[in-house]
């Protein structure tokens, strides 16, 4: 393999008594989309803060690009677009101003500027506004651009889908895929796990300030247990659904709940053998998902 | 890296063009209605005849004594010690290190500022730019205010007095800025640094007041930072100028070493 751009090491961090983050220990590779999936206060925005160095750690370092960050940041930082999970942009200024002034002291080519500012809908009028006059959404359309617009090798966003529509959130996720073709490589945290399956291809499970899972998207979907519930129009014998990877937990005569885990495509094809008055198989929540990593 | 960031000092400049403005142009108006009230107004005479019956302890405050050769140039010099003269030097470094610091930790603007290629001691020492010019800009606007008056009034005066007590004033608030820098520093609130920097301030300034009053208490003036920025004396040649402006320059290293030394390695 490859060396890794993110090389995080036994990494802790304790606020006085009260843990941040402990003994972490990840590689994040190039070209590869990295899904940091946490709660909030897991510990996620803890270590994107240490991997920026925002905050000291109690223990252990973050090389990135093959270097120690804490005496070299000013040097890797070039090459770094970030978006933060909480942040205040510069109220006082124009959106463009603030755009251009984020190109300006870190003394990089904004080349994606004007075509992100079109992606994400943001016309020259919103950019002659100042910051202070602008949405939830739009502020967090300016961060994730700022981050975006000189086209960094290694993209760190903290949540960045929260506060944009569902149109926007899609050029949020064409553009991480576009960054990922031409070779970058992006930490992406979130706590929407449809969300971390749809874009990044490793995930790292993270609660309560511990890694407790570092998976494939494809074996973590597998490992998966998730719950579907039918009613069918007529009884049916509980004995017809018993399979692989699927448990009936609950039944009546006709409604049934099953816990299912791994490809879904042979149950769906049995049960198409009845008649369904009613399915819901709704995504799994975060909860349920560590449930399965805690079992 | 770039020692210089030119985009942060232009952004400093776009937050505080007007603010500038104002107290550039205030301090010059000031020494210059100041010197037209107390000289050349109707009230002259009753404003001498007035500081005439002050107790000797209030006047030996402000350093000027009615009726003596040394009135005027007395008079002028507090035009230069004058509380709303330190309240327009101090603004500057003392809002700034906290609004910039302090308050920029508070806000998380560092998150996003700070996760680019920028080295850490760009702010406190890019601040201390910023003051430093402004508060040159200051002292060169109260300089031209008392200029002015000694064109358009006649009124006698050795204009490189003035330009001393300016050059004074420069390193006095810039050792002031230093202090305030490192304070804020280490605070992670706006409003905890501005209170704990302005509570100093007035602690030292009733300090140098109360032992300037009190006779049994003048052993202590010594220590008095105020004393590091006294016009009448410097006007009156008094004290040494250069002493001052070693001990300020002494302030202004030690200060902004710790606080770019703090700022470099604390926790945003």
């Amino acid at each position: 393999m490859s060396q890794s751009v993110i090389e995080i090491d036994s990494l802790t961090k304790y606020y006085k008594q009260q843990k941040g983050i402990e003994n972490l220990n990840l590689s994040i590779y190039p070209g590869e989309v990295f899904g940091f999936l946490g709660p909030n206060g897991a510990g996620k925005s803890t270590t994107i803060r240490l991997i920026l160095n925002l905050i000291s750690p109690t223990a252990g370092q973050v090389k990135i690009f093959g270097q120690e960050v804490r005496s070299n940041y000013y040097r890797i930082f070039r090459k770094i677009g970030n978006v933060p999970g909480e942040f205040r942009l510069y109220e006082d200024l124009t959106g463009r101003y603030f755009l251009d002034y984020m190109t300006a002291v870190s003394k990089t080519v904004s080349v994606l500027q004007e075509e992100l500012i079109t992606a994400f809908q943001l016309t020259a009028q919103d950019l002659k506004k100042k910051i202070k006059y602008y949405s939830h959404g739009m502020k967090q359309k300016i961060a994730i651009i700022q981050a975006m617009q000189g086209s960094p090798q290694l993209l760190i966003m903290d949540e960045p889908s929260e506060g944009l529509d569902p149109i926007n959130k899609n050029v949020l996720y064409q553009y991480v895929r576009k960054f990922k073709m031409e070779g970058k490589t992006i930490f992406f945290s979130s706590h929407y796990l449809a969300e971390v399956e749809k874009i990044c291809d490793r995930v790292g499970l993270v609660r309560t300030g511990t890694l407790i899972a570092e998976e494939k998207i494809s074996e973590l979907k597998n490992k998966m247990v998730r719950r579907m519930e039918i009613t069918f129009a007529e009884p049916v014998d509980p004995r017809h659904l018993q399979m692989a990877g699927v448990k009936v937990s609950e039944h009546t005569r006709n409604h049934f709940v099953l816990l299912v885990s791994g490809d879904v495509n042979s149950l769906l094809k049995k049960i198409t053998e009845f008649r369904i008055a009613n399915l819901v198989f709704p995504e799994p929540t975060l909860e349920e998902t560590f449930l399965t990593y805690y079992n | 890296m770039h020692l210089i960031q030119i985009p942060y000092l232009k952004k400093l400049w776009h937050d505080q063009r007007y603010v500038l403005l104002i107290l550039v142009l205030s301090g010059a108006l000031f020494e210059y209605l100041y010197a037209w009230v107390f000289f050349r107004s109707p009230m002259s005479g009753f404003i001498e005849g007035y500081f005439k019956f002050l107790p000797a302890e209030i006047t030996s405050i402000i350093g000027v004594k009615a009726g003596t050769a040394f009135y005027q140039t007395q008079m002028l010099a507090f035009g230069y010690a004058h509380p709303l003269i330190l309240i327009t030097l101090s603004f500057l470094p003392i809002s700034m290190p906290a609004r910039y610091i302090s308050g920029e930790i508070e806000s998380r603007n560092f998150d996003i500022f700070f996760s680019r290629s920028i080295h850490r001691a760009i702010v406190p020492t890019h601040l201390f730019l910023f003051i430093m010019v402004s508060t040159a800009l200051q002292a060169l606007a109260l300089v031209s205010g008392t200029w002015v008056t000694h064109l358009q009034f006649s009124i006698d005066l050795n204009i490189w007095d003035y330009v001393q007590v300016a050059l004074a004033a420069f390193f006095f608030y810039l050792s002031l800025t230093s202090f305030a820098l490192t304070i804020a520093a280490f605070q992670n609130e706006r409003g905890k640094a501005l209170s704990k920097i302005i509570g100093i301030v007035i602690f030292f300034y009733f300090y140098d007041t109360i032992t300037r009053l009190n006779q049994s208490l003048k052993g202590f003036l010594t220590f008095s930072y105020f004393r590091l920025y006294q016009p009448s004396d410097i006007i009156l040649h008094k004290t040494s100028n250069f002493q001052g402006i070693l001990i300020c320059l002494l302030l202004i290293i030690l200060f902004l070493t710790i606080a770019i030394l703090r700022f470099n390695r604390r926790d945003l």
